[in-house]
């Protein structure tokens, strides 16, 4: 699925690369000043993602801002209005699907209307990556925006995607 | 036939026990009475700040100032000249005020100190009471069913219930977010909170409060509470409670209903007669049978009693709002880009962070984010807020004290866009948990949680925030990863403000009267420090400017200053002298409890002008401009009023 997500946002590959770039210049300008006491956890590897598979049709791909989580959500192309539906997908790391320590916490709003769901939902972990969300009805027609959190320990990260119900 | 009668007697008889109540307790102040309450009775204000407000046996009340000074008035109906004044030297600014006994007072202070004053030698007699790993004494009242002190600690979120006469803690209630006042009523313990825009009620012989069971939640509605600051047990069943950000007293029943309420935003600048700005806390006086309330923001206080049963009240004090309103906070930020364009601006009341285009004379709202509550996106009282300088869109950091814990933003908005409001264009990126951080992180675990402040994010991408439980300086890289501290209790007091300053960050600490520069390697010097003097500044933001000076703001006297690199200060904006201040203090030149500052790349400099709801801009060329609220700006730009015909 074409999600028509985020298209104006793109913090794509090009944040990917100055990231990099910080990083580099980050650690050789403490090194100068000789600031010892602050260790930046900076990732010095790329995140290749490569167990990611291809995105096939009734899928949608979601990814974190800054790039650290990918998010295959399983969805409609045309999701219905007013119906239960039960979205799954898996989340990815670098290394591969999260693991079961990781939460994921899906959820919808229409922020142009200033509403979310009318229902909320709850999201169960299931095994290597996998997670459910039963219960999500798009009470109405329009632009949707979902999201979903990643938290692994104290850190919270959350990928974004807009859709239509028509 | 008579067998079925009298059957039916005595079942009547039976039923008529079972389903009888039990008598309630008359209230002392009628409904009816209450229901009447709002009648402006007097009003006192003073130039120095004020601090804490308690009742008087035998009726009247005592104020304290943030320079240790002490009014008591017994004379309160009409509100006559204090029947006595006394000033006590106390280390930092006091908290709060409890007449223990006779001329025995507690004051709390913002050193995280309780002690014991005698009104009568006009001393301070000794720390009354301590408790292991410190607090913050923010309220305290007796308990009306047995001789016991409730100590409100803010620091730990507690209530702390202590033995009056040997000083000893007995109990405390502890998961509080931002406990701001205790009340009794009946057999229960009555707690105000902040975070949880409630008033909550705690049980004996239990360790948490029930929160379930709490007052209200966060709005604008009749029986919703923003930002609860203050509550006073009318009878068991009856409370005053301050609902500070709506500018309004409520009367709520234990059963959670709204019976009354009173108040209105002040339409002009500094105006009372029953016109409120963030009430505080609140005294009643049952003899006189007043109420009086504490608006530090005012630095005055006000007296209500019930009206006439024949009066009504103003149709507008009648309106029942269901928005909150909203103000500038004080705290905001400009972003870093080229050509930077965005203003982000706390706003407490709403709990919400809105994000303007600041190109425009007046800026112009394009999105807003947050809300009251606990997930993603929302706060519980934001504290601080600072753009990164990351490339890209624009992305900015806001520490939230109630959640504990930060949340980073990107506005996806390029600057050639078109200036309308979009939602949701501000999207969140990452979020920590600065709990949980610490106690995976050893070198930030301390006596209490962290509770993060103001923040300010370096060119390297380091983010620092305060941590006022400390008080210290967490630093984080833009990951939230902890990279270490700065400063620590011996160096800090009350740091309310930072800046990022190169390779350093820049202090305003509040509480030591000072700017201070931290190194990242730890090196510490002093930019400004002011003696001890009647009108010592109180420190409230600070910022470098592109020609090496610091400009920062002092939230007591409304004055912003200009310190240059050979460490001579200069008044920017303000008045030197207060006697010389106009009354609304609203002119060209004036700040009202000023915040934040900011400075652009290009030399304009940003002051949040907090307590006259608005914002001021110096440009390069000296000039002045304001934005904000309309009543409160310079005469001279306010809108024009339409002209009657004859």
């Amino acid at each position: 699925m074409d999600s028509n997500y985020e298209d104006q946002d793109g913090p794509g590959w090009w944040i990917m690369a100055l990231l990099g770039i910080s990083m580099v210049l980050g650690l050789v300008m403490l090194l100068m000043v000789g600031c010892q006491p602050l260790q930046p956890a900076l990732r010095s590897d790329p995140l290749p993602f490569e167990e990611v598979p291809p995105i096939e049709a009734g899928q949608t791909l979601m990814i974190t801002a800054d790039g650290t989580y990918r998010v295959v959500l399983d969805f409609p192309e045309d999701p219905p209005e007013n119906q239960e539906l039960e979205v799954t997908g898996i989340v990815y790391d670098s290394e591969g699907p999260i693991g079961d320590d990781v939460e994921v916490y899906f959820d919808a709003g229409m922020p142009h209307h200033g509403h979310g769901l009318a229902i909320d939902v709850e999201t169960r972990r299931a095994p290597a990556g996998r997670f459910v969300t039963p219960g999500v009805r798009f009470h109405m027609k329009g632009r949707w925006l979902l999201t979903c959190d990643v938290t692994r320990g104290a850190h919270l990260e959350r990928a974004r995607a807009w859709i239509m119900v028509n | 036939m008579f067998k079925s009668i009298a059957v039916i007697l005595i079942l009547s008889g039976l039923s008529a026990q079972t389903i009888e109540a039990p008598a309630l307790e008359p209230d002392p102040i009628s409904i009816d009475e209450l229901e009447r309450w709002g009648l402006f009775l007097g009003q006192r204000s003073w130039e120095q700040r004020t601090a804490a407000i308690c009742g008087l046996d035998g009726g009247g009340f005592a104020v304290s100032l943030t320079d240790g000074t002490i009014e008591l008035y017994r004379q309160i109906k009409p509100l006559g000249d204090p029947s006595s004044t006394v000033r006590i030297a106390l280390p930092g600014v006091p908290l709060s005020l409890l007449q223990l006994s006779g001329d025995l007072f507690l004051s709390g202070t913002s050193t995280g100190q309780l002690f014991l004053l005698d009104l009568a030698t006009g001393t301070r007699v000794k720390e009354w009471a301590k408790v292991p790993g410190g607090w913050q004494p923010v309220g305290l009242a007796h308990r009306e069913s047995n001789s016991t002190i409730l100590i409100t600690d803010q620091l730990h979120g507690r209530v702390w219930e202590f033995d009056s006469s040997t000083a000893k803690p007995i109990h405390f209630w502890d998961g509080f977010i931002e406990p701001t006042a205790t009340t009794s009523a009946g057999d229960r313990v009555w707690v105000t909170d902040r975070g949880w825009h409630r008033l909550i009620p705690c049980y004996d012989g239990e360790d948490f409060p029930r929160f379930d069971d709490g007052i209200g939640d966060h709005g604008a509605a009749p029986g919703l509470l923003a930002g609860p600051a203050g509550c006073v047990g009318i009878s068991k069943r009856w409370f005053f409670v301050s609902d500070s950000d709506n500018h309004r007293i409520q009367v709520i029943g234990t059963h959670g209903v709204s019976l009354h309420f009173w108040g209105l935003h002040a339409l002009e600048p500094r105006e009372s007669e029953g016109r409120l700005h963030y009430p505080q806390s609140l005294v009643l006086d049952r003899n006189n049978k007043v109420l009086v309330v504490l608006e530090p923001s005012e630095s005055r206080v006000q007296i209500f009693g019930p009206r006439d049963a024949e009066s009504r009240p103003e149709p507008a004090e009648a309106w029942q709002r269901v928005d909150l309103i909203s103000h500038f906070g004080r705290h905001w930020a400009l972003d870093r880009g080229t050509p930077g364009f965005l203003l982000a601006v706390l706003e407490p009341d709403a709990e919400r962070v809105v994000i303007l285009d600041r190109r425009s004379e007046n800026p112009i709202e394009i999105d807003d984010v947050g809300g009251h509550g606990s997930k993603a996106t929302l706060f519980r009282v934001p504290s601080g807020i600072d753009f990164m300088s990351s490339s890209g869109f624009p992305r900015f950091v806001v520490a939230d004290r109630g959640n504990r814990r930060l949340q980073m933003f990107e506005v996806r908005r390029h600057p050639d866009s078109i200036v309308i409001r979009e939602a949701w264009v501000t999207a969140l990126v990452r979020a920590v948990d600065l709990d949980q951080l610490a106690l995976d992180y050893p070198d930030w675990k301390g006596s209490s949680p962290p509770r993060p402040g103001a923040v300010a994010c370096l060119e390297s991408g380091i983010i620092a925030v305060v941590d006022e439980a400390s008080p210290r300086i967490l630093l984080l890289d833009q990951f939230f990863q902890p990279l270490g501290t700065l400063g620590g209790p011996g160096q800090l007091r009350n740091p309310v403000a930072l800046a990022a300053d190169g390779d350093g960050i820049l202090v305003a600490d509040a509480g030591a009267h000072r700017i201070i520069r931290f190194g990242l390697d730890g090196s510490l010097s002093t930019i400004f420090s002011a003696k001890p003097a009647k009108d010592r500044p109180v420190p409230a933001g600070v910022a470098r400017h592109p020609d090496g000076s610091c400009y920062w703001t002092d939230s007591n006297f409304g004055r912003l200053y200009r310190t240059d690199s050979s460490g001579t200060t200069e008044l920017i904006l303000g008045v030197e002298d207060s006697g010389s201040a106009t009354p609304t203090k609203t002119a060209e030149n004036e700040l009202y409890r000023p915040g934040a500052v900011q400075i652009s790349r290009d030399g304009q400099v940003w002051v949040v002008d907090h307590g006259n709801h608005r914002g001021v801009v110096l440009e390069p060329g000296s000039s002045v401009r304001h934005f904000g609220s309309g009543p409160y700006l310079p005469q001279n730009q306010r809108p024009r009023q339409p002209v009657e015909e004859n």
